[in-house]
């Protein structure tokens, strides 16, 4: 209660602006209960509770493995069929995960943020960092089976894996929350695009080696298409170090971490534009 | 939003507004589907005219016409610790003040710069989740009010007191009652750290008690411990209550800025120079109730007025204008007066205003009506036309919101009226009798004893209290009054010609006398209540003596044929150092009570005899 407190300026929404870290910082522990509130709301007065978050990855990959290891009798490259397909499931909703989910921010959280004031970017956040939970539980099921598969020497990774695991995560999840945020301020003026982000997103998966490995479009026209693709290197390289199994191009990984780096400075100065007035709109 | 920019608040600054703008455009932004824009914007690139362009209008008048300013250049500098109302009709600006002010939309123009942390309660509740319990929500609660969870931690205990929520802390909030919501809700903000506080009618929830609570905790933060409370309601008791300044908006502009009282004036006034002198009746909505529509009310008028804002004192002529569409043998008025929140207040009613109506006729009527007993404020009506059966029971012929009308004082009020604690309807002033002390010194205040009734009513009776500065004189006459007869009267006429007040006591029975009555108590009392020489009627002890330890009169009237029995005796001893004066009238036996019943008793036991 002194002169000496911070004097916040408020001026027109078309001043260019900027993200402010020390504010999302301050707000930390808002985004540490908005990751919480998803997990707690979700599972309240459900029957099983926190174990959809293995069934339904679980029940997504046996599907996958019948429908593309017996039916289509596509390869994995020799990776036992139950781990690939998880495997590349958890890894691809991380993306999908915080694209969707952010791609409703604004109208999601219309009555929220038409409320009160607060840092919108912890929103976007919260949920990516959700993404990246849900992740690691389906990981550590995973490992159970992994360390089974590799005792009976079906299967061998690389130590790499972990310090490289935290960078793929950031990688994607900053890909998908960049991309989802982007769409959220679109969403706010055209109502429409929310019905082509889950139907995109579908079809994207199909472009991304998840549910077959790279490999076995390596002498298809496809395959350099496949490489622009900013979520394809990743998933080889994640593949590559768990599995021991993946094609790394190293110029795909470059142009991924390029695509990631313009879509997140350029979704994030939307953003912050449309949060300045998009309540009046919606 | 860009921090450290200290050089536009001077010291002792908490929030500075400087010509700040807020523009919305009306109906969709945009056309609101991609394709379209996609559609304008490819023609705009080729030169060629926007399809989607409405046919008709050029495209500067449609943006002229649908750009609404909300905020029209606001300049306002708030000091810290003040208590700010802001009032105004709706759409005045006020809460699109508050949004830019707490950041949750941007001006078009201007800029403002504010001091320290901003908690806005621009609605209660904001970010609880039902399934979540109370506990959690005042994390989440605090958390989106930007307190970190140690400070929350630290103030858990309080806010559970503050909000009486109690044992339920840990329960979902979806089972809450709503008042027990915007309770728990109110306490997160009121136990926020915050320099400024921005509320807009929060308080309209929850109930009496919790609401003086908030109040006096908002006055608290404000004059004790510096915070800056900007508070935007509709309710002037609240604002008198809370705030130490307050600014009154009209179209997104600052009308005035000064003292609540004198914005509360200035607000009341703005609304009264706005009431219409007519109005067109036949588009206008009817309730979904009435029940077909046998009459339709076509305009109302104030004729010869020049506003609809009047004294009180005004005798208002009122003229309708209306269509008959079936036989009706009656049609009366309900003048239905509401509050400006739309509370049904008091109603005028005129019977009867024609009769023998006929389909097909159009009738105009002037009615007036005489609302002294509104107190000053803006009321808005209700007409409803009816037709009854003189049984209680009636047929509603329509009913149309009216025109408003503002009561203003006429110079006879010797108080602001309070509309919130009074109501809004001044019943008949009441009449001190009298008032002295144990002495039997008077009390009242000069003028006030020219208001007493039986003064102005008894002209024929000399009323000495008339003569300015001489203390009135009370007399009291006590007895049964059984079988009221002209002796009564005389009796009371003449105690009243002797006194400027006279008191009448009655005793219940004549038990104590050994004698029985024959007329009721209460209509003994009521006979005596009705004579105009009365001034006031009362139940007697058995003695005057005790009468007088209640009454404190000056002369003390009684038959002469008490004199000298034992208990006047008694009476003239007690009343000697007293200051009361006993005086006997002649006793007349030709109209004594004792003679009429012999005479009663008499005719019985004939009657007896003779059957």
């Amino acid at each position: 209660m002194n002169d000496n407190a911070p004097v916040t300026v408020i001026r027109s929404g078309r001043a260019f602006t900027h993200i402010d870290p020390a504010e999302l910082w301050h707000y930390r522990d808002l985004i540490r209960l908005f990751v919480r509130r998803g997990f707690v709301v979700r599972y309240k007065q459900t029957v099983l509770g926190p174990a959809w978050l293995i069934l339904q990855p679980l029940a997504t990959s046996l599907i996958h493995l019948f429908l593309f290891g017996t039916v289509a009798g596509i390869g994995t490259d020799g990776v036992p069929g139950i781990l690939f397909y998880l495997g590349g499931n958890a890894l691809w909703s991380v993306f999908s995960g915080s694209f969707s989910a952010n791609a409703t921010t604004f109208t999601a959280n219309a009555s929220l943020f038409g409320k009160v004031y607060f840092p919108r970017l912890t929103v976007p956040i919260a949920n990516m960092i959700s993404t990246f939970l849900r992740f690691l539980l389906e990981m550590g099921f995973l490992a159970v089976l992994w360390v089974w598969f590799a005792l009976h020497g079906q299967v061998s990774g690389s130590w790499l894996f972990f310090p490289v695991l935290p960078l793929l995560l950031l990688h994607l999840g900053l890909l998908g929350m960049g991309c989802g945020i982007l769409f959220s301020s679109l969403t706010t003026r055209y109502r429409d695009l929310t019905v082509l982000v889950s139907f995109g997103l579908q079809l994207l998966m199909y472009a991304t080696p998840v549910v077959y490995p790279l490999s076995t479009l390596s002498d298809s026209r496809l395959y350099t298409l496949m490489l622009l693709n900013p979520v394809t290197a990743p998933m080889e390289l994640f593949r590559r170090l768990l599995f021991g199994q993946g094609s790394v191009v190293w110029w795909s990984l470059v142009l991924s971490l390029a695509v990631t780096a313009i879509v997140l400075f350029f979704s994030i100065h939307v953003f912050s534009r449309v949060e300045k007035t998009f309540i009046d709109t919606v | 939003m860009n921090n450290g920019q200290t050089a536009v608040l001077a010291p002792g600054e908490a929030i500075r507004v400087t010509g700040l703008t807020k523009e919305y455009r009306l109906g969709q932004i945009g056309s609101g589907t991609l394709q379209r824009d996609l559609q304008s914007w490819w023609a705009k690139a080729r030169g060629r005219e926007d399809p989607n362009i409405r046919i008709g209008s050029t495209d500067k008048a449609r943006l002229k016409g649908e750009r609404f300013m909300a905020l029209n250049g606001v300049d306002l500098t708030v000091k810290r610790g003040e208590a700010l109302g802001i009032i105004g009709r709706n759409g005045a600006g006020k809460s699109t003040l508050l949004k830019i002010l707490s950041r949750i939309t941007a001006p078009t123009e201007g800029e403002v710069a504010l001091r320290g942390r901003v908690t806005s309660m621009l609605e209660v509740g904001t970010g609880f989740h039902g399934d979540m319990t109370g506990r959690e929500n005042i994390y989440m609660n605090g958390a989106i009010l930007g307190m970190s969870r140690k400070e929350i931690d630290t103030r858990m205990a309080d806010i559970i007191a503050f909000s009486e929520i109690g044992e339920f802390i840990d329960t979902p909030v979806k089972r809450y009652s709503s008042g027990m919501y915007v309770k728990l809700a109110f306490s997160v903000a009121a136990h926020l750290q915050s320099e400024i506080m921005i509320m807009d009618e929060v308080l309209a929830v929850g109930d009496m008690a919790f609401q003086k609570k908030c109040l006096s905790a908002m006055r608290t933060a404000a004059a004790k411990e510096g915070r800056t409370v900007l508070y935007v309601s509709h309710n002037m008791t609240t604002i008198r209550q809370l705030c130490t300044r307050c600014i009154v908006m009209d179209e997104g502009r600052i009308i005035f800025d000064g003292t609540p009282e004198a914005a509360i004036r200035v607000y009341m006034e703005d609304g009264a120079s706005k009431t219409a002198v007519s109005a067109d009746l036949r588009e206008a909505e009817r309730p979904s109730w009435l029940n077909g529509q046998p009459v339709r009310l076509k305009a109302a008028r104030y004729p010869d007025m020049t506003s609809g804002s009047f004294p009180r004192s005004t005798t208002v002529p009122l003229r309708l204008e209306m269509d008959v569409f079936q036989d009706l043998p009656d049609i009366s008025l309900r003048l239905e007066v509401r509050s400006d929140d739309d509370v049904p207040q008091a109603t005028f009613i005129a019977y009867d205003i024609c009769h023998q109506v006929h389909a097909g006729q159009s009738l105009v009527c002037e009615v007036t009506f005489s609302p002294y007993q509104l107190a000053p404020a803006v009321y808005h009506t209700l007409y409803t036309l009816f037709s009854h059966d003189g049984l209680g029971g009636q047929q509603h012929l329509d009913c149309v919101t009216g025109l408003p009308f503002e009561v203003q004082p006429d110079g006879s009020e010797r108080l602001h009226w309070e509309n919130d604690n009074w109501g809004y309807v001044e019943l008949p002033q009441i009449r001190t009798v009298w008032c002295e002390d144990t002495d039997g010194n008077d009390l009242r205040q000069p003028e006030a004893s020219g208001d007493m009734p039986a003064a102005n009513e008894t002209a024929d009776i000399p009323s000495a209290e008339a003569e300015a500065g001489r203390k009135p004189v009370f007399g009291f006459l006590s007895g049964t009054f059984d079988l009221f007869h002209i002796g009564h009267l005389n009796l009371i006429r003449r105690a009243r010609a002797e006194c400027d007040h006279l008191t009448v006591a009655v005793h219940d029975s004549g038990d104590w006398k050994g004698k029985k009555t024959f007329i009721p108590f209460e209509e003994r009392k009521a006979i005596l209540a009705a004579c105009r020489y009365v001034d006031r009627v009362v139940d007697s002890p058995v003695e005057d003596t005790d009468a007088w330890e209640l009454y404190h009169f000056d002369k003390l009237f009684v038959g002469s044929d008490y004199q000298g029995s034992e208990r006047f005796t008694r009476y003239e001893a007690f009343f000697r150092d007293k200051g009361v004066q006993i005086i006997y009238f002649p006793y007349t036996q030709s109209t004594s009570s004792t003679q009429i019943r012999e005479v009663i008793d008499d005719y019985l036991k004939k009657k007896d005899g003779t059957d």
